[in-house]
């Protein structure tokens, strides 16, 4: 099983080194465009820590260190493709159709399907390196304990976004036309937040890492592998938990979906945005 | 020879949104909305044999895209079973999509940004097709239709035909015992159009892969020489050859008289479709009418210049049929149909003389 998704996983890594690397410039702008566009968003507030010297409790380099675990569970929902963000699009575009011809398991179409490696490993690389330099600076002590609850950590920050989208692009399985970019939208809920957010009201940050999980994509994980001020050892669970609610959540919604869209199939067909 | 795609007693409807045009009216729809079922399969028994080529046939929503969509594990049935390849298409998905091919003339499988030949090595990798069967099948595909001059290019700079025969080679690659095809032909040129059917028909002749195509140009559909299963309104209203199809419809002819007048003779058993200065069309069933009888009555009454026969086009004959079918049930066409119609499934599944495999 896991030979096969790597293998599909490999077909999508082909096909995106393959467009890289059309020409040399497309390869450099490619490159470089999205290593600005990323960089870019994680500038304003590390410029703001490091002009007031922290935020809230967060040390600048606490910051740093947030801003790039978001840029890392970033860059490896980028390279997921086009799944999480474009769900509800293939759903309430009638595209899902395109998948279930394929002889593979849906999950593995779904996982593998639109791999782009090697358009994030820039970004990818950015928040690896930021975060090894911040905890650094931050004396973390690094064991293989705390590498291992990064790793966790990241793992099921990633979970959480991708159930998310999924959950929300569910909706297209009953209105493909309202909610055919439901998918891109929640994104942009979760997506945007990368700031502290200790200083918000306790009853918001509840609904930041529940009902809108954006607080799980890189805060709670950061403050609790950190150990910032404000939080409990426990907290280091909590996005792992989550993301086992959620995924399961979501996993129960799709098949639902699924069955809705076996007896309903799709009445609208658009290829727009189809393998491109 | 082998039964590989049977549907029995096959119902298939939708709900569709009853929407208001008024402002009050969407007000109501808000808090108490109506629904509408759209039959699209009404109790279909059908059974196509091994290296058989169907054509499924029908005016639009007649459920044919739905069938084909049943049959590529896409849509479950509401009522009834369907079995291909000895498979249920939904529950086995996995094992079965593997062994057929499906195109979808309004859809491509091919990745847009890409060259051909990369959509081609990434299904062999998804498929999972052994080494020698995609080489052997990939050669056969890329020959039979013509792939060689884009191969390289990418998909989004082909031409709607090129596009077209890439996207039926890629369907061919891995061998596929049956080949699903949902309109291939739509908005081809002719040229083109008669390289795709050319290619279907080598593919079912020499390769004796099953072939289920539907398409809205009869003519097409007459040249595979295919089995013809027509539906009207879900239900299969004619399942046989097109020579049996032109034979239940009666001999359907065109006369065309040149004379020496512009004014048409009226001739009993025929009607008068058009005239073009002393060109005169004419429409007559021979069977009721026949030809000799028609001309004797036309030399009688105009000085015959030339006169030409010919076969009314197919598609003709089939418009009559499906605005018979829309006027009233018991149209000219209706009722010649009837003796044909399918019994009710748990009976035999035909009650046709059935022009099974290749008709003559």
């Amino acid at each position: 099983m896991a030979a096969e998704t790597l293998r599909l996983f490999g077909a999508g890594a082909r096909l995106n080194v393959a467009r890289i690397l059309r020409t040399r410039e497309q390869a450099i702008a490619h490159t470089l465009t999205d290593f600005i566009w990323h960089s870019g968003a994680m500038l304003a507030p590390i410029l703001v820590a490091v002009r007031f010297g922290h935020i809230g409790p967060w040390p600048a380099n606490a910051v740093v260190f947030m801003l790039a675990y978001g840029a890392a569970v970033s860059s490896v929902m980028d390279a997921l493709g086009d799944s999480p963000w474009h769900m509800s699009q293939r759903v309430g575009r009638g595209q899902l159709d395109h998948l279930l011809v394929q002889p593979q398991p849906l999950w593995r179409i779904l996982l593998t399907e639109g791999f782009t490696p090697f358009d994030f490993w820039p970004v990818l690389t950015l928040g690896l390196v930021l975060m090894a330099w911040s905890s650094a600076r931050l004396h973390v002590q690094v064991s293989p304990g705390w590498l291992g609850l990064l790793g966790v950590n990241l793992l099921a920050s990633i979970v959480v976004e991708t159930a998310f989208l999924y959950a929300w692009g569910c909706v297209a399985f009953w209105a493909p036309r309202g909610a055919e970019e439901i998918s891109s939208a929640a994104s942009g809920l979760v997506g945007d937040l990368s700031f502290p957010l200790d200083s918000m009201p306790r009853a918001l940050q509840v609904v930041l890492v529940s009902a809108v999980p954006s607080g799980l994509l890189s805060w709670l994980p950061s403050r609790a592998l950190l150990q910032i001020p404000g939080g409990c050892a426990m907290d280091a669970w909590l996005t792992p938990l989550a993301a086992m609610v959620l995924g399961a959540f979501a996993v129960a919604l799709f098949r639902l979906g699924l069955g809705h869209y076996r007896h309903t199939g799709s009445r609208r067909y658009t290829d727009n945005g189809h393998r491109r | 020879m082998a039964t590989v795609v049977e549907l029995c007693g096959v119902h298939k409807s939708f709900r569709r949104r009853a929407r208001s045009a008024t402002f009050a009216g969407l007000l109501r729809d808000l808090a108490r909305p109506r629904w509408e079922i759209v039959t699209a399969l009404n109790g279909i028994d059908l059974a196509v044999e091994a290296g058989e080529m169907v054509a499924y046939a029908g005016p639009n929503g007649a459920g044919k895209s739905t069938t084909i969509k049943l049959l590529a594990g896409l849509l479950a049935p509401d009522v009834g079973t369907v079995r291909s390849l000895g498979a249920d298409p939904v529950r086995d998905r996995v094992r079965y999509v593997g062994k057929i091919g499906v195109v979808f003339g309004q859809r491509t499988e091919l990745w847009w940004d890409h060259p051909v030949a990369a959509t081609f090595a990434w299904r062999k990798t998804v498929w999972n097709i052994p080494d020698d069967v995609y080489r052997r099948s990939l050669a056969f595909a890329r020959e039979l239709l013509g792939l060689d001059p884009f191969w390289s290019a990418a998909a989004r700079e082909l031409s709607l035909g090129q596009r077209m025969r890439a996207d039926l080679a890629l369907a061919l690659v891995g061998e596929p015992q049956i080949l699903f095809l949902d309109e291939p032909t739509i908005g081809l040129d002719v040229l083109v159009k008669q390289e795709v059917l050319e290619a279907i028909r080598t593919l079912n002749r020499e390769r004796a892969v099953t072939v289920m195509i539907t398409s809205h140009d009869m003519a097409d559909l007459e040249q595979l020489r295919a089995r013809i299963v027509l539906l009207k309104e879900g239900a299969i209203a004619f399942d046989g050859s097109f020579e049996d199809l032109r034979r239940r419809m009666g001999d359907r002819r065109r006369l065309v008289l040149e004379t020496d007048s512009e004014v048409a003779p009226a001739l009993p058993g025929a009607t008068h479709l058009g005239s073009e200065g002393m060109r005169h069309e004419y429409a007559f069933d021979a069977i009721a009418t026949p030809i000799p009888e028609l001309l004797a009555a036309a030399a009688v009454r105009a000085h015959l210049v030339d006169v030409e026969t010919h076969r009314a086009p197919i598609e003709d004959m089939i418009a009559d049929l499906y605005r018979g079918w829309r006027g009233a049930s018991s149209g000219y066409l209706a009722t010649r149909q009837r003796g044909r119609e399918h019994l009710p499934s748990g009976s035999a599944m035909y009650s046709r003389p059935r022009a099974r495999g290749q008709p003559p």
